[in-house]
């Protein structure tokens, strides 16, 4: 530890004590190495490693840019590199950006400038200032070359530990090798946890810099800590190998920033405005993927919280009945029930919502009640895909 | 992020079990090429190279500019091979219909990417990793989708070619002469063949190469590591 970390660990002793800890994170962020290593429209020379990962990742891009998986919305990639060009305009032609229909809480930055923002992302942001957060920390991944520093580190962590296992193993200490190759393993992630701190203050840096609240950065996390403590299985956490630092810790570190950086926490957002139009579209496929991954009790959540939102409330109570009827847990058929009936007074209900009843209606044995939800969902979508199968239901009766 | 796979490791692994060496081994489910024309069209499908140095942990560090010479020389060793046999080869030109996920030609790349690998795994290591279906047979096949493509160019078959190359850095030469060689190999070069029936899918021949002294970075090499793998394809 050299001089300068040690009086920063000191400092951090006393703002534990209550005292100065808004002078210390914004000092923190003042001192974080937090600008890009290169000139827009930077390429590596031909022959360093850093070409040679490229090249590697150029092929992945070219996969990724024929997967079906990419969303094929035009505004909404639009709209993200429009995004980014906000965040940064002199470097964002550097930045290539996939909307890619995985339904889990991830986004991806390659060292070429590839970007990927997944489908469970776009389903937990509740904001534009919280999608920024994302885009931004990202953006430091590939500003501060992350992924090359990864990869050096871990390189020559591995060469080195070739020659030491080998030293120690020609003295007879075989076991002590196997324990230096562990701790370098630990050095390997720990590199990479600092990179993820580095990538989150940058984040936080940009996104407040383009006039979004940095108050909506800790939320992201506040809600993915909610989510793994309802989580039926918890998300594995290895001390050792996880490539993250802690949800908590990030929270804290954020809510350091914003509060460093002057924001009070209710402040808005200088927002496009297109968040919800953009986003909004695919809203419906967002709640269903996530359904159909059956974490129930993490959906359940999630529903809730847009229930908060207080807009589309016909579409949301629609899917708390849908979650509540897949699970099938005690009392889950009348709560389905009570969620769909508090659908349909709501204008933005989907139709879907009277098939569900009337299959609930089949189950309990209410056949006329069944019969009525079928035709009313029939006349309501006469060239509904499943119109045989429904015509099916009311005919067995 | 996705670097490298499970498998490519499990192969690389695997070829390091082989004695330092040249072999190739190849599967048909023909003796000869079908001619339905005068002359039978080979289109040769976007080389699949890559070159890569050996540190002396035992992992690779890509090489772009090795990567961009050793295409080059291998094309234009394959351009030769051409012109001595009867087929014609034709390039498959990379063009825009390429970035749409909806162009046949791009999804039959990425399924004999899967094939491929699939018969590098359960066929060439069959020893290891057999399939109880595939047991004493070659039958693998992309299905008859691929007739968009043998439409596209007018040509009979589809020609992939795989090769990743290593060669040792510095460090690893010095790894193996500190432990008199027990680190055992150097680079390695793995690669294959593959011949695709563009009127049913069918792979009807496929070789494999593994070669511990393979050098594609010179000219010579190139045309040797080319002649190696495809000098036995059926005519």
């Amino acid at each position: 530890m050299n001089r300068r970390h040690f009086v920063a660990g000191c400092t951090i002793c006393a703002a534990m004590a209550g005292f100065g800890r808004q002078m210390t994170l914004a000092n923190t962020l003042d001192r974080m190495k937090l600008t890009a290593e290169f000139a827009p429209g930077y390429r590596p020379d031909s022959s360093s490693l850093e070409a040679g990962i490229w090249q590697q990742v150029e092929d992945v891009e070219r996969n990724v840019k024929t997967s079906h998986l990419v969303m094929a919305d035009d505004d909404l990639r639009l709209y993200l590199a429009d995004l980014v060009c906000r965040l940064d305009s002199e470097y964002c032609r550097d930045f290539r950006v996939y909307p890619m229909r995985i339904p889990l809480f991830n986004a991806t930055m390659y060292p070429n400038g590839m970007m990927q923002v997944w489908s469970g992302l776009l389903l937990r942001v509740a904001n534009e200032a919280q999608l920024m957060t994302v885009l931004g920390h990202e953006m430091g991944h590939y500003m501060r070359r992350h992924t090359l520093k990864h990869y050096e580190s871990a390189s020559n962590t591995a060469n080195f530990l070739s020659f030491v296992g080998l030293g120690l193993a020609v003295g007879g200490l075989g076991e002590l090798a196997q324990a230096a190759q562990l701790a370098g393993m630990g050095l390997i992630f720990s590199h990479s946890r600092q990179n993820e701190r580095e990538a989150d203050a940058y984040g936080v840096k940009v996104m407040s810099g383009a006039g979004y609240n940095p108050w909506q950065a800790p939320k992201i996390w506040r809600r993915l800590i909610a989510e793994n403590e309802v989580a039926k299985h918890k998300r594995f956490r290895d001390p050792f190998y996880a490539s993250h630092p802690s949800e908590a810790e990030r929270v804290k570190n954020l809510e350091g920033y914003a509060q460093s950086l002057g924001f009070s926490e209710h402040q808005t957002s200088n927002d496009t405005g297109e968040f919800q139009k953009i986003i909004g579209k695919h809203r419906s496929m967002l709640i269903e993927d996530q359904l159909k991954l059956r974490q129930y009790n993490q959906t359940e959540l999630i529903l809730n919280w847009m229930m908060e939102e207080q807009t589309r409330l016909g579409e949301t109570q629609y899917y708390l009945g849908e979650l509540y009827r897949m699970r099938d847990e005690a009392g889950d058929q009348q709560r389905a029930q009570g969620h769909y009936a508090n659908a349909l007074q709501h204008t933005d209900t989907p139709f879907e919502a009277h098939r569900a009843l009337g299959i609930l209606h089949l189950k309990q044995g209410d056949k006329a009640k069944a019969n009525d939800a079928f035709q009313r969902y029939l006349q309501l979508k006469p060239e509904a895909s499943d119109r045989e199968m429904i015509l099916s239901y009311i005919g067995d009766q | 992020m996705r670097r490298i796979g499970l498998r490519y490791i499990i192969l690389y692994c695997l070829a390091f079990v082989v004695a330092a060496c040249s072999n190739t081994k190849d599967f048909s489910q023909i003796s000869a090429l079908e001619k339905r024309w005068d002359s039978v069209k080979i289109l040769l499908m976007p080389l699949d190279v890559e070159l890569s140095s050996l540190q002396a942990a035992g992992h690779t560090e890509p090489n772009a500019e090795w990567t961009t010479e050793a295409k080059a020389l291998m094309l234009s060793a394959i351009r030769n091979l051409g012109s001595n046999r009867d087929s014609a080869i034709l390039e498959y030109n990379i063009t825009q219909s390429d970035v749409s996920p909806t162009a046949p030609s791009v999804q039959i790349q990425k399924l004999h990417r899967s094939v491929g690998q699939s018969i590098l795994m359960h066929k060439v290591y069959e020893a290891t990793y057999e399939l109880p279906t595939k047991k004493g047979v070659f039958d693998w096949s992309l299905g008859p989708s691929v007739q968009a493509l043998g439409q596209e160019y007018n040509a009979d078959y589809a020609l992939f070619l795989f090769v990743r190359d290593s060669y040792s850095s510095a460090g690893r030469v010095a790894f193996n002469i500190v432990t008199l060689g027990w680190a055992n190999q150097g680079g390695q070069q793995i690669g294959f063949a593959s011949l695709v029936d563009l009127h049913t899918g069918n792979v009807v021949w496929f070789n494999f190469l593994h070669d511990s002294y393979g050098d594609v970075r010179s000219e010579k090499g190139a045309v040797a590591t080319v002649e190696n793998l495809l000098g036995e394809m059926p005519k």
